[in-house]
């Protein structure tokens, strides 16, 4: 019974992508970007549900079962605080500059705003890379969801196939107009069934309260935030939601707003969406430690399947299972779309394979482009078994050491096509050794202290695009008037 | 109040709020706010706190220009 609600649950996240089929326009610009008509409510909807991931379900439920209650202060209220003051500052000015220039990417953007080739090309290579442990997180959240759920009938590599082909069949007929209807829809299963799992698991659970006491017996350390966490890395933390900036999924759906106007709405109902989704995921965590015991590793990231199972089996665990794919999919789906657009507008297109291809060929070269990125991330959610927390936060630590690089092309003038590609290069350079050298130093701590290596890659990028743009040749005038229209103005 | 003068305020709030995000008093004291662990109820109520802070963000430091129907004014 279990296994037909869930069923049931995917035919229709289906059917609505399929659905949002009838409108589609026949043009690029209608598939890529749904016209850019996309209201302040589907807009809000679209953008959390596409932010909020396996990662702040069953990663950060699994971190509270190891950790404690100090998850919330690490994660969601530095995302509270960062992620719209981002949008804030940033979504309205892309949006603008996306509906003037015509983009579809994020590529397009950088790699007009900088005049380079270069540049695209390498940010293109970096984002993809960067994205791959991001799939990762949601090929592998779904697939030990589904196995939980449905107590080993469907096995996890199934489940994981299941959740990438569905995901695929409506990005692919629906573009980003079924990507966000379809994202709307499971952002309000996924809160809405988010309240009722944990107000059903705590009242069977003996309430609030008591289930806290029991925790408080046996694993004190849980209900505060601890030695574990030192000031230096709840400092370090604060700066991992800036990576919000420079994923190309987030980018590509602030293009899709109707007006600049659109964002406020995302921009107030933000943080309070956040503590909606968060407070939940982290208290089951806590609770589990007493209820499902003894997950070492990794296994910690099923606690909250285990928990939906524990307290409410049957019709009730398929829904609330549903509740769980609909966070993993909401975001799988923007992502895949995201890397299929770049594909087709930044690689096929701009290097001039449109010459050679048909339309049709272009877009087909496109999707196999996805499905070659989702095999991989297949593949790899079936060798490796990496703690979904930890995985998210190093694909974040990428993204967010980008930061500076959308700052810079936003909000500095000076900014150069040296000082872009210098930063770019020091991300990817940086990434790979501190990523590598941790692999390398199982059990030991590579920066000490609680600092992480977000704050060494985020000043490093910064100094390497501020020190290398002011020993190279500003930009020319008429490029600088171009995405600063204020300055011709002055 | 001119623009200006909100616009520092918004900001030094937020600033306040990234400040207050170090609950170090309460990082070992386990008690109950509201129900809930000390430091989770603190962190909640940062969230809360951000919220009316966007309110009147968005009410009064909105960048101007953006939209088509609006006056060019630039950057507010």
């Amino acid at each position: 019974m279990t296994l037909a609600v869930i069923l049931a649950y995917l035919a229709l996240v289906l059917a609505i992508g399929l659905l949002s089929n009838r409108l589609f326009r026949g043009t690029g610009e209608d598939y890529f970007l749904a016209t850019r008509t996309i209201g302040p409510f589907l807009l809000l909807m679209s953008l959390f549900g596409t932010h909020m991931t396996a990662f702040s379900l069953l990663g950060a439920a699994g971190e509270a079962y190891r950790s404690g209650v100090g998850v919330f202060a690490l994660m969601a209220s530095s995302s509270a605080l960062v992620v719209p003051t981002v949008i804030f500052l940033m979504a309205p000015r892309v949006w603008s500059l996306g509906r003037h220039h015509g983009y579809l990417t994020q590529v397009q953007y950088f790699r007009e705003r900088f005049q380079s080739d270069t540049l695209g090309l390498l940010l293109f290579v970096v984002l993809t890379a960067l994205l791959v442990p991001y799939l990762l997180i949601g090929v592998m959240g779904g697939g030990i969801a589904m196995a939980q759920i449905t107590s080993g009938q469907v096995p996890a590599w199934a489940g994981s196939l299941l959740i990438c082909a569905v995901v695929l069949a409506y990005v692919t007929a629906g573009g980003l107009r079924g990507t966000a209807w379809a994202n709307t829809f499971q952002t309000m299963v996924f809160m809405v069934l988010g309240a009722v799992t944990f107000g059903l698991i705590v009242h069977r659970a003996g309430g609030l309260a008591q289930a806290l006491d029991a925790v408080g017996a046996t694993a004190p350390e849980l209900l505060v935030r601890g030695p574990e966490i030192p000031p230096l890395k709840l400092l370090s933390f604060t700066l991992i939601p800036l990576s919000v900036a420079m994923f190309p999924h987030i980018f590509m759906h602030w293009l899709t707003a109707r007006r600049a106007s659109s964002f406020r709405l995302t921009v107030v109902a933000y943080p309070l969406f956040v503590a909606i989704v968060w407070v939940p995921s982290v208290l089951l965590g806590v609770l589990g430690r007493v209820a499902v015991p003894g997950l070492e590793g990794p296994a910690a990231n099923a606690v909250l399947v285990k928990m939906i199972n524990l307290y409410a089996p049957g019709v009730m665990a398929g829904m609330l299972g549903a509740g769980v794919f609909a966070a993993v999919m909401s975001s799988l789906d923007s992502q895949v779309l995201s890397l299929g657009t770049m594909f087709t507008q930044d690689i096929v297109r701009h290097f001039g394979f449109h010459d050679r291809m048909s339309e049709r060929r272009q877009v087909l070269a496109g999707r196999l482009f996805v499905v070659g990125i989702l095999v991989v991330t297949y593949v790899l959610s079936l060798v490796t078994r990496p703690s979904i927390f930890r995985l998210g936060i190093w694909s974040f630590t990428g993204f967010a050491a980008l930061f500076p690089l959308m700052a810079g092309a936003l909000f500095w003038r000076r900014a150069t096509r040296a000082g872009a590609i210098a930063a770019v290069l020091t991300v990817a350079a940086g990434w790979i050794y501190l990523f590598v050298g941790e692999q390398q130093a199982v059990g030991t701590p590579l920066i000490h202290g609680g600092l992480m290596p977000v704050v060494i890659l985020l000043g490093a990028s910064t100094l390497a695009l501020v020190s290398v743009s002011l020993v190279t040749r500003p930009p020319e005038a008429d490029l600088v008037a171009r995405f600063f229209p204020q300055a011709g103005r002055e | 109040m001119k623009g200006r003068g909100i616009r520092f305020l918004l900001v030094a709030a937020m600033a306040a709020l990234f400040i207050l995000r170090h609950d170090d008093w309460l990082a070992s004291r386990d008690i109950r706010v509201l129900g809930l662990p000390a430091s989770l109820t603190w962190h909640v109520g940062l969230c809360v706190a951000a919220t009316l802070i966007m309110v009147l963000a968005v009410a009064f430091a909105w960048p101007r220009g953006l939209d088509d129907d609006e006056p060019q004014g630039g950057d507010s």
